[in-house]
């Protein structure tokens, strides 16, 4: 195009997405109208046309796709059939009298909940209607109850199950539950060192958490006896995976339908409920789908920009030691962060 | 199975894009623009709206055509062989749905700068 080499041109369309991003512009549309606009000078009209016709077909047909609304389902479901709630209760009798207790409690919690919830918003919204009033009543600081929830509800991604997993699986062609087995360490890992870094928080400065009541050992076991429920889930969804009963979509309906169930049995199932969860999951599934499709044109203006190819053969050509290329890739993810904020 | 749940999820998908509209259910940045003045800030989410409409427009357009050709040729689906057709028609008028909703709260957006946020 007019003599710019077309890497320059994909890197552009970078630029202008960010930009677009950065003015509100929904994220799908942003990279959806860049990956079109861009891919004309690229690529030419007829294919930018026949792209248009079959890469939004092809970003939502694929089988594999199935298990997202599922997933988000089983966790909308779970937070009505009060899980949530009783995880929190479980985690807070165990550790909750310490100082700053409560904040680590919600990040066990958010942990737990992430264990049958495959979303960081998800499971930050409910955390944050279950613990933060807790945590304000007792006289928590705003700023630790909410980086709390925050930081935990990053763990709900982490943890399998997993929507971005799910996602990213299906975009390099991995192993769905290879990829969960591989996140379950870090997510245990992150879990301890957010706890730690409550626990430096607030003997640095001890208002932040005041200390609560203990708890007879009696009623820690009441208490962690009453998140059965979240165990069954977690064993049959993600034991399901790794024991080969079940695929990842069949997992995800048995989950799914066990969320359901659990609520069902609760009497938390009433008319309103069962429509504003469904709601919910469609808001949440058509945020997701219309993204994948946003990136499916995006990806062919990337393709036909040459640039991937031209960023590797860079990579080989300088030869830098791995831990360099580590940093690099770090720095650009970082940077290309925003637009995947939108899947947790 | 397989082909009935792709159906079921690619007619779910669809339907569900244009609910996310309504709903404002689609992830925008919106920190970067907060020192905006509250005019110019629904000026620009009327310009996105518009956006918005043009992408589902043309996905809608050439998913048509696309469409058209499924049905000329009679493709099927693998496992039970479910006519192609099926799956564009679930999606079809979703995308037809899609935007005549992001035009209209275009217009909305770009009507009443008072209730912009």
């Amino acid at each position: 195009m007019l003599g710019i080499p077309p890497e320059l041109v994909g890197v552009l369309g970078f630029v202008v997405t960010l930009v677009l991003v950065a003015l509100r512009l929904p994220v799908a549309v942003a990279m959806g109208l860049v990956g079109v606009l861009g891919s004309i000078p690229l690529a030419g009209w007829p294919a930018v046309r026949f792209m248009l016709g079959t890469q939004p077909f092809g970003a939502v047909h694929p089988y594999g796709l199935s298990v997202l609304p599922m997933f988000i389902f089983m966790g909308v479901f779970a937070a009505h059939a009060g899980l949530s709630r009783n995880l929190y209760d479980g985690v807070q009798a165990l550790i909750g009298h310490a100082r700053g207790g409560l904040a680590m409690a919600t990040i066990g919690a958010c942990a737990g909940f992430g264990a049958i919830c495959g979303s960081s918003l998800a499971t930050a919204a409910t955390m944050s209607r279950v613990a933060l009033p807790e945590m304000r009543r007792r006289g928590y600081a705003d700023s630790l109850s909410a980086a709390s929830i925050a930081a935990g509800g990053t763990l709900g991604v982490l943890i399998p199950p997993s929507i971005i997993l799910v996602i990213y699986a299906l975009l390099t062609r991995e192993s769905i539950g290879a990829l969960f087995a591989a996140a379950l360490v870090p997510g245990l890992l992150g879990t301890a060192l957010y706890m730690l870094a409550v626990n430096v928080q607030v003997r640095l400065r001890p208002d932040l958490g005041p200390r609560g009541d203990r708890h007879s050992a009696r009623e820690r076991l009441v208490a962690l006896a009453r998140t059965w429920d979240v165990a069954v889930l977690f064993v049959a969804v993600i034991g399901g995976i790794y024991a080969g009963l079940f695929s990842p979509t069949e997992a995800a309906a048995v989950g799914a339908a066990g969320a359901f169930v659990f609520a069902a049995l609760r009497g938390r199932v009433t008319r309103g409920v069962l429509l504003s969860g469904i709601r919910e999951t469609a808001i949440t599934s058509g945020m997701i789908f219309f993204i994948l499709i946003g990136a499916a044109l995006f990806n062919f203006f990337i393709e036909s920009s040459n640039l991937p190819q031209y960023l590797v053969s860079l990579v080989d050509g300088v030869a830098w030691p791995a831990w360099a290329v580590m940093i690099v890739l770090l720095l650009f993810y970082s940077c290309s962060d925003a637009s995947w904020t939108a899947c947790r | 199975m397989v082909d009935i749940t792709q159906l079921c999820v690619m007619a779910m998908a669809f339907w569900a894009i244009p609910f996310a509209f309504v709903r404002e259910g689609h992830v925008k940045i919106t920190f970067a623009t907060e020192w905006m003045p509250a005019r110019a800030r629904s000026a620009i989410d009327a310009v996105a709206a518009l956006a918005g409409a043009a992408l589902v427009v043309l996905i809608g357009r050439y998913g048509y055509e696309q469409a058209l050709t499924a049905l000329a040729y009679g493709d099927s689906s693998q496992t039970i062989g479910i006519p192609m057709i099926w799956y564009w028609a679930v999606r079809w008028p979703a995308s037809a749905a899609a935007t005549l909703v992001v035009a209209l709260r275009h217009a909305a957006v770009a009507l009443s700068p008072a209730s912009a946020r």
